[in-house]
């Protein structure tokens, strides 16, 4: 039993049925799941390079010592071992560098220690690499590595960004005092003081964001190629883009840029994880130069665990003033955010700006302050994962409005109906320094409580609390500042095979970017669907790329390649001119074709581009080809928000929680491709729902790791999986061509906010008002009986 | 995540694989279906000098009937149990236990004398053959044996598997008319490891509970028989046996969980046990 | 140690040392590259081959146990170059994958299921994906294209059906 598959079917650019069929908001499947289907996609670990040696990461068993030596003898004399490289042998490269330009409150500069990319005397957490050995097969170098000698002197270890805080906690680098990497604020300190004492009524809570494992089901793996004839390294890498990758490397490696390639195939999942230079790929880019052959690295699961930058990590007083009739007054924050034992390139960005940004919602709030002490400990770097603060700041307001109803006395829906910003308040300048420029949300929400029956759940919690169970139901709405403003390439080349490739310095993780961006792209120039192609992972084609990440990519590499097209068009125009003998400010272009105004005469831009392929003579000073490489200004920051509701059922005699209704009413503007919207939604949703319920990285007092394999580590099966509604709301973005906002973290800001208030609310008879993620049985069943101790 | 070198070595009977234990002594190891074993090799977390392959042995994957009994072989695999209709008709329990065990592909692979013999503390099936009382037959160097259930658990993975034996079946009492199941666990995701849980059976006549035995499982070092709350259900009373087990359960705490509240899980799952017990059959 | 395995139907000679996984023989010896190493410790199911139509975890067996099994792998599902199985089709028509790393276990898995029960409720596919983990889809529209698939193959099976070709 077989079908075909299914190349979208021929059409020329005339074509309307086409255009309908694969045009803008369309759900068209994606140009790459044949091939992802069949098992040939080419993650970087199938690579097979010719000469290939294999390297294994030595990794620092302490989490906080002083290395007093590297014994490498035993296993220099080991089979098949080709060399092992220690922190004396990249003493020439540059150190992993933080990029976050943010200053401490005082206006001094904030403490980056410089990191090496092996660590040299001293260890600072478990998996802290100190050693790389390369042998000539994976097995050699795993038996190698076992033998290679470290003795550290064992230092006492702190992992909470609180205790480290602490006077006597110990200390990570000698010139940062108090392991304070940054202390960060923002807002007026004494207007937001004012605020609080005029308030009627202020709501405090404590709230742990919990320490997450990213756990992209591909773990990271790495090429490193130098040829040493052309002094030329090249990185077979996953990424998120490898414009950006290429900088930082171009900036360790101290070569020119020309000499640095990246390289990325296909990529298994991401969520901010593998976006940047981890220490592994100087090792095996210099075990490269040093062996003149290829040397691959794959971390292993239980390597993964400790080596690819952890997610989240805060512990955060809110507090929300409320007058006497439940208007917000001023939200704040303070906080301690978790770094691990170096910055991340974007590590301190999560509790600080992204808080600031994100913390204010869909909500009128007047005033804003946000004090975040950045936090070095004994544990793996912490940075970006799906959301990077997006989530949390909106799960941190979301609960501080729950617990201030119950404390008023008001309804809760109520009480957000009354802060909601309203349409007519649009463009708005929140207190976060963000102008939204669109948004409609007390809209989005009466659909969203329509959409989830909340008339109807006094029934369905009478019927679950006749099966024992308690119900519970919640809401969270949620705006996300999406699409750090960068650069990004639209490159459109017509191919001599009449295919049109779109290059551009976004790259999918999973996401499915090429059907999205050629829809974009047929919609601009009448190109065929089938005919457009995508390159996104090869530095050397780039002129620029922000990468993928917060949300961007549709918004950023939208408009460039909207912005590259009305470059095509121009130039198709006067090439167009020389074809159709008219003058070229007399060409038009429609639907596909070059007209000439008021007449019938008209060329495709295929046929014109098979035209030039064919050798079509054209002046000098004319554009000779349709191709174009652009890269266009920063794309201004959007603005998706909605609303989702949960439903849980607690079995409160052992605790457990299940989600058991879903659903979610969103704006995340135009929809290219709502199929992959969708998409987006469900894995996000299900990924809040896993911190929600079950995701938590749990160190020992030694700062062992004790969470440090899937099965201590848990993640959300499909069982855990509730039906999720999805409802798109759109209200176009006004400052991108396609009014597009990004779709790809609003699923976790949702179901955080919605999962822990449905559970708080269930647990709410007891007078429970607020439990920390995540709800593990466990917790829960404990706060249970605390409420029950307490009101005895 | 890949394994120490070690030697391999099929077996082709069960003498041959006894033999080659005790020429190999303490650095050997047995695999059934690996489905634990080979994990712990890959982490590293053990790391035998020679393997011994228990998978080309004929004979000892079947489910058989007979003299009251139900025969099960060291290597039948999960998948074959689940599917079997002996095991459905003749050991409800297993089959209920089934379910729980991991999910689909490891249970084609595990194997019910692999799971037995490595004794893991949280897993069902050692509950099960403590619940049923049943008996396990182990082959040694002196011949053949056979442990009753509740002499075989010796300690934390420790069990009456002598270092040169291997277990080759077990034997369940085939389910008489009168007698009832039950069968619960509480894990953190279905399919791992229980928190807490417990497996029973019983013989329910005229409303009353009589020959009950209890294993409970993840709260101890070893599955763990409740015989205070066994006399207190014969005696009739669920809020006595309740009771009964803060003396019958001392749960250690671990990683998932503290002594106190798997105490008090272990109480609601024999709530919910005896009403699987008790409740009128269909 | 000499190895003959039988892989989609071929019988393949290969050489590996004992401790080599299934999964690392398929992958470095043979170049299939369809089954992933996610976990290699049988927790997240990436590495799901078939052996004698059984979904099983290649990270969790010996390359040397595998002889004299029928091996399936993601690369012997695809009835021909350019074509795609009705299972493999109605992962693309519905999203049923994100960055593709745990799909071809999926796919494995679910042929499996719809061979053994043609017609599984929604609980059941879910069941039978319970050891697979994706971090990327929520598992919604894998559930829906297994779904979506058993009702074209019932359909096609049917005797009045119409031909899914």
């Amino acid at each position: 039993m077989t079908v075909q598959t299914k190349p979208p079917a021929p059409a020329s650019a005339t074509d309307d049925w086409a255009f309908a069929k694969f045009g803008i908001g369309q759900p068209v499947p994606r140009t790459e799941d044949p091939v992802l289907v069949q098992g040939q996609g080419r993650y970087t670990d199938d690579l097979q390079l010719p000469g290939q040696a294999h390297a294994v990461v030595v990794r620092s068993t302490h989490a906080h010592g002083v290395i007093r030596g590297i014994d490498t003898a035993a296993a220099r004399a080991m089979p098949g071992v080709l060399g092992i490289y220690t922190a004396a042998d990249l003493a020439a490269y540059g150190t992993l560098k933080c990029g976050v330009p943010l200053k401490n409150r005082d206006g001094s500069e904030m403490k980056k220690p410089l990191r090496p990319a092996l660590a040299g005397d001293k260890v600072r957490f478990v998996g802290d690499p100190v050693a790389i050995v390369v042998a000539e097969t994976l097995l050699q170098a795993k038996d190698a590595a076992e033998a290679v000698g470290v003795t550290i002197d064992p230092l006492p270890a702190v992992t909470l960004a609180s205790a480290a805080a602490k006077p006597g906690a110990p200390q990570l680098f000698e010139d940062v005092p108090g392991n304070v990497a940054l202390d960060y604020h923002y807002g007026d300190s004494e207007k937001v003081a004012a605020a609080f004492a005029q308030a009627a009524h202020v709501t405090k809570l404590s709230m742990r964001n919990t320490r997450l494992i990213v756990a992209a089901m591909e773990p990271r793996s790495a090429v490193g190629v130098y040829d040493k004839a052309r002094e030329h390294w090249t990185l077979h890498s996953a990424s998120q883009g490898v414009f950006g990758l290429k900088g930082q490397l171009v900036d360790i490696l101290k070569a020119p840029p020309e000499k640095v390639r990246i390289l990325t195939g296909h990529v298994g999942g991401s969520f901010g994880m593998k976006a940047t230079v981890y220490p592994e790929y100087v090792g095996i880019l210099h075990a490269s130069r040093m062996l003149g052959r290829p040397v691959k690295w794959t971390d292993d699961r239980s390597g993964s665990f400790v080596s690819d930058h952890h997610g989240r990590d805060h512990e955060v007083t809110g507090e929300l003033a409320l007058d006497k009739d439940g208007h917000f007054l001023a939200v704040r924050l303070t906080s301690f955010a978790n770094m691990g034992a170096f910055l991340a390139t974007v590590g301190p960005l999560a509790g600080t700006l992204n808080a600031v940004k994100n913390v204010a919602s869909v909500y009128r709030t007047p005033l804003l302050e946000v004090s975040a002490k950045c936090m070095f400990t004994n544990t793996t770097h912490v940075s970006a994962y799906r959301g990077a603060g997006r989530p949390e700041g909106n799960y941190y307001m979301e609960r501080l409005i729950d617990a201030a109803a119950t404390e008023m006395g008001l309804d809760r829906l109520a009480l957000r109906r009354k802060n909601h910003i309203r349409p007519s308040q649009i463009p708005y300048s929140a207190s976060s320094g963000m102008t939204y420029d669109s948004g409609d949300f007390p809209a989005i929400f009466k659909e969203a409580i329509d959409k989830a029956d909340i008339k109807g759940f006094a029934a369905r919690k009478r019927d679950s609390r006749k099966r024992g169970k308690l119900r519970g139901l919640g809401i969270g709405c949620y705006l996300e500042v999406t699409a750090p403003p960068n650069k990004e390439m639209g490159g459109i080349r017509f191919e001599p095979n009449g295919d049109v490739t779109i290059i551009t310095g976004t790259l999918d993780y999973g996401q499915g970017h090429a059907a999205p961006f050629a829809q974009v792209l047929s919609a601009q120039l009448g190109i065929p669907f089938h005919r457009i192609r995508l390159l996104q992972g090869d530095s050397d084609e780039l002129i620029a790329g922000g990468g993928t990440g917060g949300s961007r990519s549709i918004t950023a590499s939208g408009a460039a390649i909207v912005e590259a097209s009305a470059k095509v068009i121009e130039q198709g125009k006067a090439i167009a001119s020389h074809v159709l003998e008219a003058s070229a400010s007399d060409i038009e272009f429609d639907k596909g074709r070059f007209v000439i105004a008021g007449t019938d005469r008209a060329i495709g831009i295929m046929e014109l581009a098979e035209k030039i392929r064919g050798g079509l003579q054209l002046p000098a000073g004319e554009p000779q080809s349709l191709d174009v490489k652009h890269a266009s200004e920063s794309v201004p920051s959007a603005f998706p928000n909605g609303c989702h509701v949960a439903e849980v059922e607690i079995d409160p005699d052992t605790g457990v929680v299940e989600v058991v209704t879903y659903s979610s009413v969103n704006d995340f503007g135009n929809l290219i491709n709502p199929l992959l919207v969708e998409g987006q939604v469900h894995g996000g949703v299900l990924q809040g729902i896993g911190q929600a319920l079950m995701e938590n990285v749990c160190y020992d007092s030694d700062g062992q790791i004790l969470s440090g394999s899937f099965m201590d580590y848990a993640m959300p099966r499909a069982h855990h999986a509730p039906p999720i509604g999805f409802v798109s709301h759109p209200v176009p973005a006004k400052t991108n061509p396609l009014g597009t906002k990004g779709c790809g973290e609003a699923g976790c800001a949702g179901a955080l906010t919605s999962v822990m208030n449905a559970i708080v609310d269930a647990l709410s008879v007891y007078g429970i008002r607020h439990i920390d993620m995540p709800a593990s049985p466990a917790r829960v069943w404990t706060a249970i009986q605390a409420a029950k101790q307490g009101a005895a | 995540m890949k394994p120490a070198p070690f030697a391999y070595a099929k077996a082709r009977s069960v003498e041959d694989a006894i033999a080659l234990l005790a020429q190999h002594g303490e650095g050997a190891k047995l695999l059934a279906g690996g489905q634990s074993l080979i994990a712990t090799l890959n982490m590293r977390l053990s790391a035998p000098r020679i393997l011994i392959d228990l998978n080309g042995i004929a004979g000892l994957n079947s489910i058989t009937l007979k003299g009251g009994e139900v025969e099960i072989g060291a290597m039948t695999r999960h998948a074959e149990i689940e599917r079997s209709d002996v095991i459905r008709k003749h050991a409800p329990l297993i089959a209920m236990a089934m379910p729980h065990i991991a999910h689909p592909a490891i249970r084609n692979r595990g194997t019910i004398g692999g799971s037995i013999a490595f004794a893991d503390p949280a897993a069902e099936l050692p509950a099960c053959l403590l619940a049923l009382g049943g008996l396990v037959e182990i082959a040694g160097p002196k011949g053949k044996r056979t442990v009753k259930a509740d002499d075989y658990f010796k300690g934390l993975y420790e069990t009456a598997i002598g270092a040169c034996d291997m277990l080759t079946g077990i034997r369940l009492p085939a389910a008489p008319a009168a007698s009832r199941y039950g069968f619960a666990e509480l894990s953190r995701r279905h399919g791992d490891y229980a928190v807490a849980g417990l497996a029973a059976s019983a013989t329910f006549a005229s409303g009353k509970l009589t020959k009950v035995r209890l294993a409970f499982f993840g709260v101890d070092l070893t599955p763990v028989r409740a015989k205070a709350a066994e006399m207190a259900l014969a005696g009739g009373d669920l809020d006595k046996a309740v009771a009964a087990l803060a003396s019958d359960l001392d749960p250690p705490d671990d990683i998932q969980e503290n002594g106190a509240v798997k105490k008090h899980l272990a109480g609601v799952l024999l709530r919910r046990v005896v009403q699987q017990l008790t409740e009128t059959r269909a | 140690m000499k190895v003959e395995l039988t892989v989609n139907g071929e019988s393949r000679l290969t050489e590996v040392e004992p401790r080599k996984s299934l999964l690392d023989c398929l992958r470095d010896n043979f170049n299939l590259n369809g089954a992933h190493a996610g976990c290699e410790h049988g927790v997240c199911g990436a590495c799901t081959v078939l052996v004698d139509g059984q979904p099983v975890r290649s990270c969790l067996m010996f390359a040397v146990q595998a002889d004299g099994y029928a091996i399936t792998t993601i690369e012997g599902l695809t009835p021909a170059p350019g074509e795609l199985s009705v299972i493999q089709d109605a992962f693309c028509e519905t999203h049923g994958m994100q960055c593709g790393y745990c799909t071809p276990a999926m796919v494995l898995t679910a042929h499996a299921l719809l061979q053994r029960n043609a017609a599984p409720t929604r609980e059941e596919i879910v069941e039978s994906i319970s050891g697979n983990i994706c971090r990327c889809t929520g598992y919604g529209q894998i559930v829906e294209a297994i779904a979506l698939a058993a009702d074209r193959l019932s359909r096609a099976n049917a005797p009045q059906g119409g031909a899914v070709r």
